[in-house]
């Protein structure tokens, strides 16, 4: 069987299904509640744990999807562009983009969406993307260097236990279920305290 | 305090996706599939240090002898080379075409992939690739040039007095493969192995010498 993923499309195709899946993107987005800055730092709180649960539960999904469609045969998983990893760069990004998540409540992606619901914190905190988008490019050559540190090519966690990928995709199910079972938890505790106490303004 | 949690339904989903990923961990380390378990750089270079990349041609001879199923021969030299003498049970997939849709779709996931070409530099590259994307290959250790010299024209049977011992064996080998007196060749290969004649002493007028066979041209 030949595989029929990725797709091979033309870029008069390619664009128009890439903004469809964008616009879809955004709209479940919106419908898991995530164009409310107060939901989405729920989860700093432990108070509302649907961010890991929506993005876990579509971590898991996507890759046990790949996997098996991989295994039938429908996708060449060796065609599916995999990132580089840069260790420090990486590290230094995800921490900021965290921050940023904390102070301003917004993630890009989600930030995007509650522009587009009307609400005008997002769309500040969209101004502030492009704006810091602007200032990282302008600052390119001082941090050069340092962007390109840890390099480590096209890394895959199977490569870095040195195990197959279906075990690495029983570990993050075994973890994102895990996970699961702690959200649920912390949340009716959450419950049971506003109950009890009242809700914090 | 006493949290009252109510799994019910969620457990069985839960459980069913476990099972999920526990049937992927299971089925994908029974077979192979193109970029799901790409061997590292660091892999492959153990594989070639510890010689574990290609598999003897002896050692090859004797799976083909026990009809093995779980490995697949490619030749990836050209038809006509391939027409003129191939190795038992092997289909031919010219390295031009290996990696191209029709080609892949030749490739039988679940079993090791052996390689082999005239000698070791093509089947070689072949065998990186493949085991880059996720394939498990090897490639036949000096390719056709080296079944040639171990299995079809082996040392206890040249020269003027052969060891007895390794004589047998060897001879019994190579009428396999070549035809000769013993039993048509194993397995379902394509085409038929060139009946050459069995070494004699003095060489018989009118007839090939055994010792040259058209193995085609080039490094393939």
């Amino acid at each position: 069987m030949t595989a029929i993923f990725p797709l091979n499309l033309s870029t008069g195709v390619f664009i128009p299904v890439a903004i469809a899946l964008g616009f879809l993107f955004g709209f479940f987005l919106e419908r898991a509640g995530f164009s409310s800055a107060i939901r989405l730092t729920g989860q700093f709180y432990f108070r509302d744990w649907s961010v890991l649960k929506v993005m876990f539960g579509a971590i898991v999904v996507a890759m046990l999807g790949l996997g098996w469609l991989s295994l039938a045969g429908v996708l060449d998983m060796s065609a599916v562009y995999i990132p580089e990893t840069y260790l420090w760069p990486q590290l230094a990004g995800g921490l900021l983009l965290g921050a940023g998540f904390v102070l301003g409540g917004y993630c890009p992606g989600t930030s995007v969406v509650a522009a587009a619901t009307g609400k005008l914190d997002g769309l500040f905190f969209l101004a502030g993307i492009f704006a810091g988008i602007f200032l990282f490019g302008s600052a390119e050559p001082l941090l050069h260097d340092f962007n390109l540190s840890g390099a480590r090519g096209a890394l895959t966690l199977p490569q870095v236990f040195h195990t197959t990928a279906g075990v690495v995709a029983f570990g993050i199910t075994a973890a994102a279920l895990a996970s699961f079972a702690v959200a649920e938890l912390s949340e009716t505790r959450w419950r049971l305290f506003e109950k009890t106490y009242g809700r914090k303004k | 305090m006493r949290i009252e949690v109510n799994l019910t339904g969620k457990t069985l989903a839960a459980a069913a996706v476990l099972a999920a990923a526990a049937a992927l961990a299971a089925v994908s380390a029974a077979v192979s599939s193109p970029g799901m378990n790409p061997a590292s750089p660091e892999a492959v270079v153990e594989a070639m240090v510890s010689e574990k990349d290609h598999v003897q041609p002896l050692e090859l001879a004797r799976w083909i002898l026990d009809k093995r199923k779980d490995y697949q021969l490619i030749d990836i030299r050209d038809p006509w080379e391939y027409d003129d003498y191939h190795i038992p049970t092997a289909i031919n997939i010219p390295l031009t075409q290996l990696f191209t849709p029709e080609g892949q779709k030749q490739l039988d996931r679940s079993k090791t992939i052996v390689v082999y070409g005239l000698g070791m530099g093509h089947p070689a590259q072949t065998q990186l690739l493949l085991s880059m994307r996720g394939y498990r290959a090897l490639s036949l250790k000096d390719g056709i040039t080296g079944w040639w010299d171990q299995v079809l024209t082996p040392q206890s049977l040249r020269g003027e007095n052969p060891q007895p011992a390794g004589y047998q064996q060897a001879k019994a080998l190579r009428e396999q493969f070549l035809g000769g007196s013993g039993q048509p060749s194993a397995g379902g290969a394509k085409g038929a192995a060139p009946s050459l004649p069995s070494p004699a002493p003095a060489p018989q007028p009118g007839k090939t010498s055994p010792k040259k066979l058209k193995l085609g041209r080039g490094c393939s």
